[in-house]
């Protein structure tokens, strides 16, 4: 088999060099497609670019039509116009088995940023549909990329290298936030701060269907643009109290160097209305913004800082770690089991021509010598007829079995044209 | 071939290590079996009750008290494996079986310990009778449900609390829905254990006008009463309190509905042990020949009521 694959990702390069190597639009992704081919004709060739990686996988049927890393290099730096100097020494390469274990790594998430990350296996699925939308794509890459899709989907059943959520945000939603509530598209949501954690939070609270949103910030025109980013109303900090007891979660993110509202503070305004909410409080600042005694308050306030959350991130990132020798065991499996077959699917078209014209040849001699032989009944015809067919498969068994040996270690080429040769078969 | 109370014992003490061997390793397999007995446990215990109607010519719910705790246990059951089916993918109710079961068990339990021939009064007030045994049967039930969602409530509420993670394979659904779910359990079962109890009195009252000694002073109808008083004050407490008061409804529920099932159940099972003079329980002079047709008097308690 003829696969490399030259990459870049965060271990490689810098940040500042994958945003000058991604393929950042559909548009640059087409015409990217339409210059390989131009080329390198007779390549199939898949692109996958994320944020964390740039991957470049070719194949070919035919020995010798792969781009080397040097091509691929020069290809990266005249589309992108980057001088080759800039990134040259960030490139891997792998080709043959290594190259097919890359891509199961990578669609397993085992050699993502984020171990265990579901999004992968998407991106890589987005790559192959958009590959194969133009035609990039052959008999090779096809199963290649689906015996990916398909390992990364068995890793993420047979390991929990995907179990538990391992970041703050999604721990703080998912861990805990859907314990409290049921449901998510009647709440009301009180953003405190603009920073980078409340935005992400609010991403994953908006993908549970919450709609209402409410954003105070010192700045307000960050507090704006925060706001009308999701669909919010921003309105000024120093009335965010007022909104207590209209709220079920609060997310809060201020960076302010004392807590904004003291335990006494809070059970007055609590106490305002009688009646206590259930009031999921995120307090992602650091220093905190909530005193912490505001959990005792009532039975009602749910009260979760940066360390609660960090807690459980660390403990489901240690039991993600767990699972990696397992993960890369069925990794290593799978790209064996791809390899042998891929191999054994190049082979199969010589060895089923060489048993059938063999076949052929023993059971046109048996049809002449049966004309001659017109006293042979049914019972001799078909002892002579199984005889001829063992003494076949016996001739038969040297050649395929050494074919069969060779082929563990990739396609015999060679082997195959003298098998053609000698016994005279066809292409 | 007929059913035995053993069958559907055993099928749900299968069912319950499997939950609890999904603590260990939740695979959907694990999942499956465990519903997989639970439900040959229902239709075990279906078969059994069934060959004790036809064997008695009566209604499963008045056949015995034996019979009424086996209904109440059938119901809870099949409502849990309903709802497992249901809700399937509802991956906070997935250890529900971890709470249901015990009581299940401790259901089939406890009607192996009470009363297994048939009760009287049953020709003059069998539609009262009917209703008296149904509706406690639903109420019951409803109250079981209720412990149970109040147990998983508390729990649920000290780890968000206590910002603990639930362990590995255990699952608890959200407080809010807890908390809903529990609310209507007790809406729904307080009136069905009140219409048992007035046609509880009824039957009485029907009673002191036959020959059979059916008084006031039956242990399980005071015991009952007085708890029933408990759950009536629990009802109209949750109607007219503060929707914010989930984690006093929760305990309010749980030690009300423990109390009474509890008390209900062991009262008896106390007067069937101890031969207190009970129509919920007591040991009666029973017709031999009929006993000797039922399949669970075969087994455990012919011995017992021969004369």
């Amino acid at each position: 088999m003829n696969v490399r694959v030259v990459y870049c990702n965060h271990e490689t390069a810098g940040l500042a060099v994958r945003e000058r190597l991604a393929f950042s639009s559909e548009e640059r992704f087409r015409s990217a497609y339409t210059e390989l081919a131009a080329r390198f004709p007779a390549v199939e060739t898949v692109i996958v670019s994320t944020c964390n990686r740039i991957e470049m996988y070719f194949a070919s049927e035919e020995r010798g039509a792969l781009p080397s890393q040097e091509d691929i290099a020069r290809f990266l730096s005249e589309y992108h116009q980057v001088p080759l100097d800039d990134f040259y020494s960030d490139l891997r390469h792998e080709t043959e088995q290594e190259a097919v274990q890359h891509l199961f790594l990578v669609a397993c998430s085992l050699d993502s940023m984020v171990l265990g990350e579901a999004q992968i296996v998407n991106q890589i699925k987005d790559a192959y549909q958009r590959a194969a939308d133009v035609d990039s794509v052959g008999p090779i890459m096809h199963h290649l990329f689906q015996s990916a899709m398909s390992i990364a989907s068995k890793v993420r059943t047979e390991t929990k290298l995907s179990e538990g959520r391992i970041s703050i945000a999604s721990v703080a939603v998912g861990e805990f936030g859907k314990s409290i509530f049921e449901r998510f598209d009647d709440k009301a949501v009180l953003i405190l701060g603009a920073g980078e954690m409340a935005e992400e939070t609010l991403r994953y609270l908006t993908d549970e269907g919450v709609t209402n949103i409410t954003v105070a910030n010192r700045n307000v025109e960050r507090g704006r643009a925060l706001a009308d980013k999701w669909g919010g109303t921003a309105v000024p900090f120093d009335g965010w109290e007022e909104l207590l007891n209209r709220t079920d979660v609060i997310v809060s993110t201020t960076g302010a160097t004392e807590p904004i509202i003291t335990a006494n503070r809070f059970a007055a305004l609590r106490k305002r209305r009688g009646f206590q909410r259930t009031l999921f409080i995120l307090d992602l600042g650091a220093p905190r913004d909530f005193d912490p005694a505001i959990l005792a308050i009532d039975d009602n306030v749910f009260l979760y800082d940066i360390d609660n959350l960090e807690e459980t991130c660390a403990r489901n990132r240690k039991a993600r770690t767990r699972e990696i020798d397992k993960a890369v065991e069925l990794v290593n499996r799978s790209t064996q089991q791809f390899m042998h077959e891929f191999y054994h699917r190049r082979t199969g078209p010589v060895v089923q021509q060489l048993r059938e014209t063999w076949h052929t040849v023993g059971q046109q001699e048996l049809d002449r010598l049966f004309r001659k032989l017109d006293h042979l009944d049914e019972n001799d015809k078909q002892q002579i007829e199984l005889t001829m067919s063992r003494i076949v498969n016996k001739l038969l068994h040297p050649p395929l079995e050494t074919i069969k040996h060779q082929s563990r270690e990739g396609t015999p080429h060679t082997l195959l044209e003298t098998v053609k040769q000698l016994f005279g078969l066809g292409e | 071939m007929t059913a035995q109370l053993t069958c559907f014992l055993a099928s749900y003490i299968v069912a319950f290590m499997l939950e609890l061997a999904r603590l260990w390793k939740s695979h959907v397999s694990l999942r499956w079996a465990s519903l997989g007995f639970t439900a040959a446990g229902v239709v075990a215990q279906i078969w059994y009750l069934l060959a004790r109607s036809q064997a008695s010519q009566l209604p499963p719910l008045l056949a015995s008290t034996h019979d009424w705790l086996l209904v109440s246990a059938l119901l809870l059951v099949s409502a849990y494996l309903v709802y497992m089916i249901i809700a399937f993918r509802r991956e906070g109710f997935a250890s529900l079986g971890l709470f249901v079961l015990p009581l299940a068990l401790a259901m089939v339990g406890a009607a192996s310990l009470v009363r297994t021939s048939p009760d009287r009064l049953l020709e003059s007030a069998r539609f009262w009778k009917m209703l008296h045994a149904s509706s406690l049967s639903i109420g019951i039930t409803g109250v079981l449900i209720g412990f149970v969602l109040s147990l998983m409530y508390l729990l649920q509420h000290r780890r968000l609390k206590q910002k603990k993670n639930l362990g590995r394979g255990f699952a608890l659904p959200p407080l809010t829905a807890l908390a809903r779910y529990n609310w209507w359990m007790i809406v729904i079962s307080v009136p069905m254990l009140t219409l048992g109890l007035l046609t509880g009195f009824m039957l009485i009252l029907q009673a002191r006008k036959s020959e059979v000694p059916f008084t006031w002073s039956d242990p399980v109808v005071i015991g009952f009463s007085v708890l029933w008083i408990g759950m009536v004050a629990l009802f109209v407490w949750l109607l007219y309190s503060k929707p914010s008061r989930n984690r006093q409804v929760a305990m309010l529920t749980a030690w009300s509905c423990g109390f009474l099932v509890i008390t209900l159940v062991g009262l008896q099972v106390l007067v069937s042990l101890t031969g207190i003079p009970s129509q919920h329980g007591a040991l009666p002079e029973a017709d031999s020949s009929l006993l000797t047709r039922l399949p669970h008097v075969q087994q455990y308690q012919y011995d017992e009521v021969k004369p």
